[in-house]
């Protein structure tokens, strides 16, 4: 799956993008740079989907299918080759449909899995009789979210089991037979402590990158499933955070501009007010444009402007600002360029 | 009389029917209000000794304790069993959690508090407010810079314990020399103190020491060790790259074994699934570095083998002493090769700052006092000097105790730095000789020639007592003859759909 994913990128990224780009989006690098190219390339579900991945092992990796020719790398920017597309074509239909959905739900996955997996123990612990066992989690939030939910189902502790049992049953039987051999060995349950990832990718015989995204895939598509149809999968609905008021916004930083700007202060004063660099603040402007609805572009660029920009975009079809700036002859900024470019990318995700 | 109550306390609160040699003294002293010092070797039950009379005599008690993993280990197991009024203070809470703790600080009986916790103002002003009847000192041998892991925040305990109006005192360690037990007491500044010295040495410890050429033949007799027998085992690494590697080919030695790693440097998530599966006899052997043990509590260790060495004689008995806690025969084996004297050189200068980091670090209190700028936090200075946390903090006592920190603020005195300078320079030279002579010490042991225990235990106490297992290879104790039982094969696999179905379904049942 590693394998599939990294050809993925290589492939949307059309060489346009280096080894630090990729490496910036799976690990959920929180820049304005990361989640524009996340969009512009149709790359957002793989957004954050491996936060604990080392620059130092994507390295190797990527050599390694450079060497087999399955993608070629020219100036720190990897290509795909023909024969890397014929490879891509045989693992989209080994592993596509994919329900990554990490630009969206990433913040939401870490305490989704934490509440889920000690929930499991709990639930499966008291059932056998034993009410005294070491926790899978440590944070404090988790354990207390976890007492107080044992507790509001403690009443009907046998038909609540049978129900987590039987949504985790079916949705593991419509994966993978992988996945759900991965999933189901982390468990952590009466008697049973669940195996470490380095552990899974042995008893399996996957890497440890694989069993990694096995397990995110599990979690993104039953958070989603979970998230969407709640009547549907009442026992796993539980676990779901209930949604905060960012607005969608990813970084704090810019949630403070955001605000800054709703109540009608001009780019100059937050650069004063926050004693940030104009290009920081303006970086803050994209990430809104990129995910919020209704953004106000008129605060910042008029309609006739916006449909020039957007024509150039249309006909070029690339994301290098260098050539669009030039091919515009260097009538904008590259801000101006960039917001447009960030809108566009927005409406196009039909996000509404 | 009362020793017939505090039984039944102990079998009420912790299920046991008898106390472990050393814990009644203990407790009896500390509950008539007598400041004690407890040398009780390691697994002997030390905690008992405050928790009990935690749980059943009025006010509080705090314990002070390095471990953060340890803490949070006590807590937990303590919570497992039905305890509630415990927590722990330390620099994992958010600002928001501590704040929680300290509005309900009174909700509390014991209190574990990490020894940095104490030099904040605020948590001492609300201790204050509250009865402290005990105030427990554990690990008390960092208080002691002979002591095998000095910490230089042990050292301002004295005074804590003046401003909270002097409580009972409980210092315990379960290693310390004769010289560094004198210096714990004269650190806390106690002139009374009721000691308690238990001998150290486990009567059910077979010590042998095998010399090898190299890794590999290290790993061949390991896996011709374990290989036939059914006995856990714990395997100690210098590194944490050993204890992975070490970890892969012996699976690949010993296929029908379930063999794992665990090192600091693993996600926090699988850390702790591997801990799990240890004491719940779900693995056989673990490969580790010294940061796993810590308040592990599995009885049934059997084998405890150094693939490498510590850097000195109380860790090695510190860690050797994890095994064989249900009291029956267990064994300690040290593989050794003469180029194994490397890694430990290499872990002791880790731990010392070296003269030029000293110039470095006093450029940039000189940059500091030159720009009127305050001391950043901890990390921050480590960063930007790149020095380990044990290295800054060395630095930061030795500053503040000569006065060339004052609150946070740089006070400069062209003479007196100069002068400090050396002192400073002469002291970690000092200390790297005296590490460097702790660990040719441990060498000496491993190529004796006469009994190993007598050697081992010699520096803390004046006799051992006889085992009641072959003693070590030098008293004729040949490992190869013995066996702990035909081992099983425990790595069958089960598919998705079983184990999902024996964990919700079947109630535990194997």
């Amino acid at each position: 799956m590693f394998e599939y994913i990294i050809l993925r990128c290589i492939n949307n990224l059309k060489g346009e993008r280096s080894l630090a780009g990729i490496y910036n989006l799976l690990a959920g690098k929180r820049s304005s740079q990361t989640l524009q190219d996340a969009y512009a390339y149709q790359l957002t579900g793989f957004f954050a989907i491996y936060k604990t991945l080392h620059r130092t092992e994507l390295i190797p990796f990527l050599e390694g299918m450079s060497q087999s020719y399955k993608i070629k790398i020219k100036n720190d920017r990897p290509e795909i080759t023909s024969y890397g597309e014929e490879e891509l074509k045989r693992l989209e239909e080994k592993w596509e449909p994919l329900f990554f959905a990490g630009i969206h739900i990433q913040e939401h996955i870490s305490v989704f899995e934490e509440r889920l997996f000690l929930y499991i123990q709990t639930i499966t612990n008291v059932k056998a009789g034993n009410h005294h066992f070491l926790p899978v989690s440590e944070r404090p939030d988790i354990l207390n979210w976890v007492k107080k939910t044992y507790k509001r189902n403690k009443m009907n502790l046998e038909s609540h089991t049978i129900d987590m049992y039987k949504e985790l049953h079916a949705l593991l039987k419509a994966a993978h037979e992988e996945e759900a051999d991965v999933f189901s060995h982390r468990i952590t349950g009466a008697g049973r402590i669940g195996f470490s990832k380095q552990q899974l990718a042995v008893q399996f015989g996957l890497s440890v990158h694989d069993v990694h995204l096995l397990l995110q895939h599990s979690l993104h598509r039953f958070y989603q499933m979970a998230a969407t149809k709640p009547e549907q999968w009442p026992a796993l609905a539980l676990f779901v955070k209930t949604v905060d008021d960012t607005g969608g916004l990813i970084t704090n930083s810019a949630q403070k501009t955001y605000k800054l700007i709703k109540q009608g202060l001009d780019l100059e004063s937050i650069v004063h007010i926050r004693g940030l660099k104009m290009s920081t603040i303006q970086d803050h402007v994209v990430e809104m444009a990129l995910v919020m609805p209704d953004f106000p572009m008129f605060y910042f660029i008029n309609d006739k402007e916006v449909n020039e920009i957007n024509n150039t975009l249309q006909t070029l079809n690339t994301n290098k600002l260098k050539e669009i700036y030039d091919a515009l002859e260097a009538k904008f900024d590259y801000f101006q360029i960039r917001l447009v470019q960030a809108n566009r990318q927005h409406n196009q995700s039909g996000e509404t | 009389m009362m020793s017939d109550k505090l039984e039944n306390k102990l079998k009420r609160y912790f299920g046991f029917d008898t106390f472990n040699q050393g814990q009644k003294e203990i407790i009896r002293d500390v509950m008539a209000g007598e400041d004690t010092l407890g040398i009780l070797p390691t697994g002997s039950g030390k905690s008992v000794c405050y928790q009990l009379p935690a749980m059943i005599t009025d006010g509080i008690t705090i314990v002070v304790s390095p471990l953060v993993s340890l803490m949070i280990d006590q807590v937990k197991e303590l919570k497992a069993n039905g305890y509630k009024q415990v927590t722990a203070i330390n620099s994992f809470l958010s600002v928001s959690q501590k704040k929680q703790v300290f509005d309900q600080l009174s909700r509390y009986k014991l209190i574990y508090l990490s020894p940095e916790m104490l030099q904040n103002e605020m948590v001492i002003r609300r201790l204050k407010m509250l009865k402290v009847s005990f105030f427990v000192v554990d690990e008390a041998h960092c208080i002691s810079q002979w002591g095998h892991e000095f910490r230089t925040d042990y050292l301002k305990l004295s005074a804590v314990i003046a401003e909270l109006n002097h409580p009972t005192v409980l210092a315990l360690s379960g290693t310390a020399t004769p010289e560094v037990q004198e210096d714990i007491i004269k650190q806390l500044g106690l002139k009374r103190m009721k000691q308690h010295i238990y001998p150290m040495d486990k009567e059910n410890i077979s010590f042998v020491v095998e010399r090898v050429e190299n890794p590999d033949e290290k790993l061949r007799k390991i896996s011709k060790t374990l290989q036939l027998q059914d006995a856990p085992a714990m395997i100690y690494f210098s590194s944490r790259n050993w204890a992975e590697r070490a970890s892969l080919e012996l699976s690949s030695k010993m296929p029908e074994k379930r063999i794992a790693y665990y090192h600091g440097g693993m996600e926090q998530s699988d850390r702790l699934l591997i801990q799990q599966q240890f004491m719940n006899d779900q693995l056989d052997i673990i490969c580790c570095t010294s940061a796993f043990g810590m308040g592990i509590n599995k009885k049934n260790i059997r084998y405890i083998i150094h693939f490498h060495l510590p850097t000195q004689t109380e860790s090695f008995i510190q860690e050797v002493g994890r095994a064989g806690r249900d009291g029956n025969h267990s064994i300690s084996i040290v593989y050794y090769s003469p180029t194994d004297d490397y890694l430990p050189k290499k872990l002791i200068q880790s731990e010392l700052p070296e003269p030029a980091h000293l110039k470095a670090v006093l450029d940039y209190l000189l940059s500091l006092y030159q720009t009127n700028a305050v001391l950043p936090s901890d990390e921050a200075v480590q960063e930007q000097l790149e020095l380990s946390e044990n290295q800054w903090r060395f630095f930061k006592y030795h500053f503040y105790r000569k006065g060339l920190l004052d609150n946070k603020k740089v006070v400069f005195n062209e003479m007196k730095w100069k002068e400090f300078y050396m002192l400073l320079k002469e002291k970690i030279e000092h200390r790297y000789y005296y590490k460097m002579a702790r660990f040719s010490e441990l060498l000496t042991w491993v190529h004796h020639r006469n009994c190993r225990r007598e050697k081992l235990y010699q520096t803390f106490q004046d006799t051992v007592k006889p085992p009641v297992v072959p003693c070590c290879d030098q008293c004729g104790f040949h490992q190869h003859d013995f066996s702990f039982g035909e081992s099983k094969n425990n790595t069958e696999q089960e598919s998705w759909e079983e184990r999902l179905n024996k964990i919700f379904l079947a109630g535990g049942q194997a």
